[in-house]
């Protein structure tokens, strides 16, 4: 610091008299050699002087006497009666020990809590495999709702391609998942087996020999030939029951459920039961909404046509039109697939319409064969509790029965129920009618429907 | 109670006075504290009747606001009350109330947000009083209109400018240029060292000086 600027630093310091003598003197040597100084320390001075002559305030005149009132209180309460400011302070001790004790039960409770579903977590996991909590998307899979809308769902690859794929993949743990279900009765004949599970992935390819083990092993089979049928509803819980009913009440026990829309992965343990569905929903909450929900279903050939119109009415039921509304309401049961009447339909005109309806109509007050039994017994049972009662009636019907039959051909069945869009656009209020028949060459139609707003939040 | 009587009672020994001005018995301030000490709420209503005024000034230029100032005051008063058997008597009482009432008026500042100044004829709640209070401190009660109103006018430039300033410059400004501390005690009341009192002064001096360029001469 030159010489100065010291002197300039000192200016304020002279001008209020807090210098020593030394200092003094040096201050007005520079002064009178320096008038910039001069003017400068008068500058200074006057701003001094004007902040000296800003208005003062008075306190009011009760002032003294509202503090004498106040002081007059607190020490009532701190000196003149020292027992209540004792009681007061060990009240204060009681306060804050009550507020620790319930933060630190609350605590203790959702420790507990985390870990009773950690440990039911891990249990399944030590059944099936790895269990992924909703913590986050899989690192290994990217989920559909995550891509822009309207991409497609990944559709499975067929051939050599897709199984070298699959044998370094990171769905592994899926194939011990369902290899550890494969048990056997003291009769040598599979058990009724239901393998519950919601893997991110389409299934794998592999030829189907896979088909007789019984064991639904949904990486092990070719489900690009499966049959189809989609569902369109506003209550994905409820739908997902009325076809999970249904299964239990046709003893489809082979079935899996593919949510490849939902975040997190959780398995369930092969061999566990299709009602632990709802254990699980409930044991791991906050669990992000699907928009699609798939379950695949390994269905004995003579089944397949009564499962599928079965299956139609859950739709129509789920989703009517007008048409089926009126059937319903009739008490009719539904329904034939509408492609099989819109081709003469639409080759014969308009006349041929009305007739084409009639005969629609015909055809859907007319229930196939032994449709109606299974309905009566399932579908007025929806939910966990039918399809655990279902379940119980399994082995005397099912195809998990021990029999001295021949082994049944399987099929499998692709059944998609996907929430609707709320403001459908028109091509997605029609795509349910296009999406019925079984479409052998691709996956359940879901390209054409809009993620749902909230499946997009979770993801 | 004017500035110049309190500067008189803050110089009087700690015993007992004779008589005060303006017919209040004046005693020092250890004798008041002590009073209070032992529980003798007159000895504390002289201690505010005392320093009322100044403290007031201090908080006022701190938080404009004419309500919370005395608001502020009054609080600074009953925690300096409630903290006395805390005050050992190493600084005068004035100014370790002043640090009670600085931090106050601070925490107070910062919780409500910087409050603009607004001319004194903008303000009906302070007018009256500010008003007088200016014509006194100008010493122009039998000057002409035209000056009291430029003086107010100036007043409220002044005011302004260093209501603009930032919190540490404006403080050590109203401690020493209208409290009249000494760098000592706003060493001790702002619990910094001299030097850095010395310097930061200069400095806030300064910039008020560039902001009122064209009223300084």
């Amino acid at each position: 610091m030159s010489q100065q600027q010291d002197i300039r630093e000192q200016l304020s310091a002279y001008l209020d008299g807090e210098l020593k003598g030394d200092q003094v003197r040096r201050v007005e040597q520079a002064l009178s050699q320096d008038p910039a100084l001069a003017a400068e320390l008068a500058a200074l001075r006057h701003t001094r002087e004007l902040l000296r002559k800003l208005p003062r305030q008075h306190a009011g005149e009760d002032f003294a006497a509202r503090l004498l009132d106040r002081a007059e209180r607190m020490r009532l309460i701190g000196q003149v009666h020292p027992a209540t400011r004792r009681r007061f302070i060990s009240w204060s001790w009681l306060a804050t020990a009550a507020a620790v004790l319930i933060v630190a039960g609350a605590g203790i409770f959702v420790t507990f809590r985390l870990t009773t579903v950690q440990t039911f977590q891990k249990e399944l996991a030590r059944n099936g495999g790895p269990v992924k909590t909703a913590q986050g998307p899989r690192k290994d899979y990217e989920y559909p709702s995550a891509k822009p809308t309207g991409e497609a769902l990944p559709v499975p690859e067929r051939g050599a391609a897709a199984s070298a794929k699959k044998a370094p993949g990171p769905e592994k743990p899926t194939e011990e998942l369902f290899a550890a279900a494969r048990t056997k009765d003291a009769g040598g004949t599979d058990k009724a087996e239901i393998a519950l599970a919601r893997v991110p992935a389409a299934p794998a390819i592999e030829p189907a020999s896979g088909l007789g083990a019984k064991t639904l092993d949904v990486e092990a089979h070719d489900w690009s030939g499966a049959e189809n049928v989609v569902i369109y509803t506003d209550d994905l819980p409820a739908a997902q029951r009325e076809v999970e009913s249904l299964l239990a009440g046709n003893a489809i026990t082979n079935a899996a459920q593919l949510v490849p829309a939902v975040e997190g992965t959780h398995r369930l343990a092969a061999g566990t039961v299709m009602q632990e569905v709802g254990g699980l929903a409930q044991s791991v909450p906050a669990e992000p909404q699907a928009n699609q929900l798939r379950i695949v279903a390994l269905v004995p050939s003579r089944q397949m046509e009564q499962l599928q119109n079965e299956l139609r009415a859950i739709r129509a039921k789920q989703a009517p039109s007008q048409e089926q509304a009126q059937v319903q309401q009739a008490g009719y049961y539904l329904a034939p697939p509408p492609r099989q009447l819109s081709q003469p339909c639409t080759r014969a005109g308009e006349v041929k319409a009305v007739e084409c309806k009639e005969l629609a109509e015909a055809q859907t007050h007319a229930p196939p064969a032994g449709a109606s039994d299974k309905m009566a017994r399932s579908a007025p049972k929806l939910g966990i509790s039918a399809g655990r009662e279902a379940l119980a009636e399994a082995p005397r019907s099912g195809v998990g029965e021990p029999t001295s039959q021949p082994v049944e051909e399987l099929r499998p069945l692709v059944i998609t129920v996907n929430l609707k869009v709320p403001a459908a656009t028109p091509a997605a209020a029609t795509a349910p009618a296009t999406q019925v028949a079984a479409e052998p060459e691709t996956q359940p139609a879901t390209d054409s429907v809009k993620p749902h707003p909230a499946s997009d939040e979770s993801d | 109670m004017t500035d110049r009587a309190s500067k008189v009672w803050l110089d009087r020994p700690a015993e007992a006075d004779a008589t005060g001005q303006r017919g209040v018995i004046a005693f020092g301030d250890s004798a008041l504290v002590e009073r209070c000490r032992k529980g003798d709420m007159q000895a504390f209503g002289l201690l505010a009747a005392k320093y009322q005024d100044r403290l007031l000034n201090v908080i006022w230029r701190i938080c404009p606001r004419r309500a919370d100032a005395e608001e502020l005051a009054q609080e600074a008063f009953l925690k300096a009350l409630e903290r006395l058997s805390q005050f050992r008597g190493q600084s005068q009482f004035y100014t370790w109330l002043v640090r009670i009432a600085v931090n106050l008026a601070v925490s107070h500042r910062r919780r409500v947000g910087r409050i603009k100044l607004h001319p004194l004829a903008d303000c009906p709640e302070a007018e009256p009083s500010q008003a007088a209070a200016l014509a006194d401190a100008a010493g122009r009660r039998d000057a002409p209109p035209d000056s009291a109103a430029m003086a107010a006018e100036t007043a409220a430039r002044v005011a302004a400018e260093l209501e603009a300033l930032d919190e540490e410059f404006r403080i050590v400004l109203i401690l020493r240029d209208i409290e009249d501390m000494g760098y000592a005690q706003i060493a001790s009341v702002l619990e910094l060292p001299a030097g850095t009192v010395k310097s930061r002064l200069h400095r806030a001096r300064c910039m008020l000086k560039e902001r009122l360029s064209d009223l300084v001469r």
